[in-house]
């Protein structure tokens, strides 16, 4: 009790990271911020079908480099001079709408193919997840013995 | 000797591969938490997965100016066996956490074993380096603060040399002075650490940058709470302390997360301060200090009678 109250004589005040600075840190690390790159130098970043990593941080970072295109589809929608729609089908709108040019529509479809690559779980065939079928299972047992 | 021959490969390499896992795994979970979308909106906006997100960010910046600087120290020749301890247990236990993390924002993306998975490689290597070079409970429980506390003491190891030498007037004379300068030190900082507790530390002094003075007030008052609880423990328990496993864990605990704010406070000052870096600098002071209470309050709640 003595020893509380010479440690922590006026309670104990050191508090855990408060849900703002959560949400900052967040910020900071969702968007093309140096603190990122710092953080991050030395990770294998190249986009190879080999690393994966590499390819999702490419797509984030196009999707950077596309947000005022996207920007100018979400500023229609909510000006109603667009309805609203899902992935491809909106880009399609907003394209026949003149809101974007047919150069910046083909950037988003672009974009969509390698963001749904992206996103996707690896899918296998029920056939690839068998076990291979063995021909001779007495030639198993021989080699074993 | 055999922590000293360890402290290399423990400072290095399994600090070095939790940490570049940790940044890995930041690289790649940011960028999905931006571009996965749900009900509109990229999962990043939602507090749920914010704080799992902001734990990863916050502890791969600790875990990367601890591996930074305390490899440093080895490249001036030194062989810090009790930071590579610290370092060993901690990055590793934060790579762990950094990697549950990671596997609950991607969910099925991360259990299904494919090519695109790039976080069950990372999460199943993790055990490894958390078994390997001197399990983490025996790191923890044992040597964090077992092998340090006796060597780094300004008094107990000369107690312990001039106890066991022949009694004589200058023996005793000299155990006296040893002995009494002891009782002295724990006093001081008994009060030290009561004054430096009413007034949150605001009379010590403070180096460098201004933004970063409340930290190190923090950091020497939280010092001189740990100088007294490890010096009443080995005046109270002596000898028993080594068999007091939970508790050298957790004193351990303390001088553990003093050192890694030390090394965030370090990384920060290096590398010039940058406003834009402070916001992981705040948030990991204060996760390690609100862990630091932890430590303590569970001290002070399993004390030996």
């Amino acid at each position: 009790m003595k020893m509380r109250f010479i440690i922590f004589p006026l309670g104990a005040r050191f508090d855990m990271p408060r849900d703002y600075q959560d949400t900052r840190l967040v910020k900071l690390f969702t968007t093309a911020s140096r603190t990122r790159e710092r953080l991050l130098q030395g990770t294998f970043d190249q986009n190879l079908p080999s690393n994966p990593v590499g390819h999702v941080n490419n797509v984030f970072i196009q999707s950077l480099e596309l947000a005022p295109i996207y920007k100018k589809i979400r500023d229609a929608i909510k000006a109603e001079k667009l309805e609203k729609a899902l992935g491809r089908t909106q880009i399609e709108i907003a394209q026949q709408a003149n809101v974007i040019t047919d150069t910046e529509a083909q950037q988003l479809f672009d974009f969509d193919v390698e963001l749904m690559e992206v996103i996707h779980v690896d899918h296998f065939e029920s056939n690839e997840l068998s076990r291979t079928q063995v021909a001779n299972p007495e030639s198993i047992t021989s080699q074993a013995a | 000797m055999l922590v000293n021959c360890l402290s290399v490969g423990r400072c290095i390499t399994l600090p070095s591969i939790s940490n570049s896992l940790a940044k890995h795994l930041v690289m790649g979970t940011t960028a999905y938490s931006a571009l996965r979308q749900q009900f509109g909106l990229p999962i990043a906006k939602f507090e749920g997965v914010q704080k799992p997100l902001a734990r990863m960010i916050g502890l791969t910046y600790i875990m990367s100016a601890a591996r930074l600087h305390t490899a440093q120290s080895l490249s001036y020749g030194e062989k810090p066996s009790v930071p590579s301890a610290i370092l060993k247990y901690h990055l590793t236990e934060m790579g762990r956490q950094v990697a549950i993390d990671s596997m609950d924002i991607h969910g099925g993306k991360a259990v299904m074993l494919g090519p695109k998975n790039y976080i069950a490689d990372a999460y199943s290597s993790i055990p490894v380096a958390i078994t390997v070079e001197g399990a983490n409970i025996m790191t923890r429980n044992l040597m964090i603060f077992g092998q340090g506390a006796t060597r780094s003491h300004p008094y107990v190891l000369k107690e312990m040399e001039l106890a066991g030498q022949e009694i004589n007037e200058s023996t005793v004379s000299e155990f006296d002075d040893v002995f009494f300068g002891h009782v002295g030190f724990s006093m001081s900082n008994a009060v030290r650490s009561l004054v430096l507790g009413v007034t949150g530390g605001r009379f010590t002094s403070t180096q460098g940058n201004a933004k970063l003075a409340k930290h190190y007030r923090d950091l020497n008052r939280l010092s001189s709470a740990f100088a007294l609880i490890a010096d009443v423990s080995m005046l109270t328990l002596q000898s028993k302390l080594k068999f007091k496993e939970m508790l050298s864990a957790r004193l351990g605990d303390l001088l553990s997360y003093l050192y890694l704010a030390s090394m965030v406070l370090k990384h920060y000052e290096s590398e010039g301060c940058p406003e834009e870096e402070y916001p992981i600098v705040e948030w990991a002071m204060n996760y390690l200090t609100h862990q630091y209470q932890i430590a303590m309050q569970e001290i002070l709640q399993n004390y030996p009678p």
